[in-house]
């Protein structure tokens, strides 16, 4: 282990400015999670532009620990107004929202902050275990091994949160169309620029990260209903009380795998973790009957997995270069936009870059915990900004944002049509996660099937010779047909159950 | 087939949206298809195997192929008895629109008046719109928050703000 590296990254981060930098996130990860509505995928990609002039281990350590903060931020809003505020919490307020109409509100958000930060620490040390070794192991790929598990990976988009695997599949295929605009590195020949200049360099993604992620959802918000919501007001957060943690600590380590697990899988994420989560919890509980009425373990499993899979992201993130889930994906455009290339080279020639990362995310997961114990009264307040004000002002910082990114207008202009367009998509099913999968990694695919063929000279056959490529290819293979193969497993296993006279306990 | 099975395999209609979003995708595919025809002819010594059309007629390719198995999707959920609910199946309403013109005029007037006055007009404007009639926070926020950001972005972040009519308050 080089004590260098891990001295310099936690040094980088333990300076005062960086400090009070991390805590600012936290708060702003807090603040936004619990808005309904705003995500922190939104609110990572907002802050892009101004991590401009950081440097850049501060400016990911600020992204890391936003992205900490709000998937802890969604449970304030799910417990105490059943009202997620952001998707990973949903399955929070299936227990939560009873708990506090029970009067037991503190308890469940102790609950919660308790879960996501054991959740949170357990997934950071997988991640500083897991990701310098699939780091090294990935220094040994080539290009074709590189384009199979870019392959793999926008692949899982067929598996991610969202109601159609197809509809997923296409926003990725679009997103690496879009990244071929501009002139073709190799050939210097202009794609899709249809003679218009300022695409020669192609699309930026800054702001069509901004324009899909903040845009299109200002203009969903234009057509929301302000609903009255039955407000919780007796709020003090509560740690857990010893028999609450005893009987939820086996629900929270098993979410804690579970989520670093599923979070380690590029593209899904913490939503997808945080259903496991739930479903499991309910599934080992002695008392599942009172899941769905304000049972403690129904906090504590959905916080743990989710809080797990955000430390679980970043494996393949900075490991491999692959996403782990949306807001890691913007991530992973950051470290482009900051000149870094992610991946295993990023690990051999900056290792001080992972430990910055780890304390970042450690430190963040400590300070939601002292800031929600300490502000839960605060935070449940925020519900109170109206829509009227939040989303102009989220235009606001879009626009100023998207134009700052390179002080060129034409970046705004990028913004406001990916945005427009992004509605629309949204609207017809196509959600924004998987576009933005496609555009980041649209560049490494093109790029190392273009090496690859080089190598190859043309003949593609030759892919199958890397037993790593034919794995990369098979797991392609087993997450497009997934969903089918899951079907056609259900239907047969449902005939072999007729055959029995009696119901077999499987069925039930 | 008949018997047991008769009611899941009875006659599926397509879904209108599905078919129009589908008829898009072919249409941007054929549009984008037909721009890689035009790309000029590059020597086998330059593309080394990997021409510049290659790539993105593969994906082209992917996605009409998807785009055709569209409508079907819908079909084969509901056949199994489920349904593929993606939302969005209500009209936007006019709000939308209106909010939509009124961002993209921010836009097309950033460059001419200013940063300032864009971010003060559509302070005020958006709220407006959105059905706030609380005159005196539309007021504080209308300016404060404008003014807060143009700080930030200006002092704080050296973002050069010097464009515009109101530029000449930042060069």
């Amino acid at each position: 282990m080089d004590i260098d590296a891990i001295l310099t990254g936690i040094s980088l981060i333990v300076a005062p400015e960086s400090l009070l930098l991390i805590f600012v996130s936290v708060v702003l990860g807090v603040v936004v999670g619990a808005l309904p509505g705003l995500s922190s995928s939104m609110a990572v990609a907002l802050l892009l532009p101004f991590t401009i002039g950081l440097n850049p281990v501060l400016a990911i350590s600020m992204m890391a620990a936003l992205y900490c903060a709000g998937t802890f931020g969604g449970s304030i809003t799910a417990i105490l107004i059943n009202t997620p505020g952001a998707p990973p919490a949903v399955a929070t307020s299936f227990d939560g929202y009873p708990l506090a109409q029970r009067g037991e509100a503190g308890r469940a958000l102790g609950m919660a902050a308790v879960s996501s930060v054991i959740g949170g620490v357990f997934s950071l040390v997988v991640f500083i275990v897991a990701a310098p070794l699939l780091a090294k192991v990935a220094l040994k790929f080539r290009p074709q091994e590189y384009f199979a598990l870019t392959l793999f990976g926008l692949s899982m988009l067929a598996a991610i949160s969202g109601r159609s695997a197809l509809r997923n599949l296409i926003a990725g295929a679009l997103g690496v169309l879009v990244s071929t605009v501009g002139i073709a590195l190799v050939t210097g020949t202009e794609r899709f620029t249809f003679g218009i200049p300022v695409l020669y360099d192609g699309i930026d993604f800054v702001p069509v990260l901004i324009g899909i992620f903040a845009i299109s959802e200002l203009l969903g918000q234009s057509q929301a209903v302000d609903k009255a919501k039955e407000r919780i007001r007796s709020v003090a957060l509560r740690l857990p009380s010893r028999e609450d943690f005893r009987r939820c600590r086996a629900t929270i380590m098993r979410s804690s795998v579970i989520g670093t697990l599923i979070g380690i899988l590029p593209a899904e994420g913490t939503t997808v973790a945080a259903i496991m989560g739930y479903n499991e919890a309910r599934r080992w509980s002695k008392h599942p009957e009172e899941f769905g009425t304000g049972a403690i373990e129904g906090v504590a499993g959905p916080e743990a997995a989710n809080n797990a899979g955000t430390g679980g992201a970043m494996v393949p993130t900075l490991a491999l270069g692959i996403p782990g889930s949306g807001t890691t994906a913007i991530i992973l455009a950051a470290l482009m936009m900051h000149g870094l290339r992610p991946g295993p080279y990023l690990m051999r020639e900056t290792p001080e870059f992972l430990y910055a990362i780890f304390t970042a995310m450690l430190l963040a997961n400590v300070m939601f915990l002292v800031v929600g114990l300490a502000g839960v009264k605060l935070f449940s307040l925020i519900t109170l900004i109206p829509r009227t004000f939040l989303w102009p002002a989220v235009f606001v910082f879009a626009l100023i944002g998207a134009y700052a990114y390179r002080q060129n207008p034409l970046d705004v202009w990028v913004m406001l049509i990916s945005g427009l367009v992004g509605f629309f998509a949204l609207r017809q099913g196509f959600g924004p996660a998987p576009f933005v999968m496609g555009l980041v990694l649209g560049s490494l695919l093109e790029k190392s099937w273009s090496q690859s063929m080089i190598i190859f000279d043309s003949n593609w056959l030759r892919f199958f010779e890397s037993p790593i490529c034919n794995l990369f290819f098979a797991l392609t293979l087993l997450s497009l047909a997934g969903p089918l193969i899951g079907k056609g497993l259900g239907r047969i296993a449902q005939v072999g159950m007729r055959a029995f006279p009696r119901r077999s306990t499987l069925e039930e | 087939m008949a018997g047991g099975g008769g009611a899941s395999f009875a006659p599926h209609r397509f879904d209108r949206s599905d078919l129009a979003v589908a008829a898009v995708l072919l249409a941007i595919c054929a549009v984008l298809y037909w721009d890689t025809t035009r790309w000029p002819a590059v020597p086998e010594t330059l593309a080394q195997n990997a021409p510049p059309t290659t790539f993105p007629r593969l994906l082209i390719g992917s996605v009409a192929i998807m785009a055709l198995m569209l409508p079907f999707e819908r079909v084969m959920k509901e056949r199994n008895g489920g349904s593929l609910l993606i939302g969005g199946q209500a009209r936007a309403r006019p709000i939308v629109f209106v909010t939509a013109a009124v961002i993209t005029l921010a836009v097309y007037g950033l460059p001419i008046l200013g940063a300032l006055p864009v971010m003060i007009a559509t302070s005020v404007l958006l709220p407006l719109l959105w059905g706030e009639r609380r005159y005196l926070p539309i007021l504080l926020f209308g300016v404060g928050l404008p003014i807060a950001v143009t700080l930030l972005f200006a002092l704080g972040l050296k973002v050069n703000l010097g464009f515009g009519w109101a530029g000449a308050l930042f060069r």
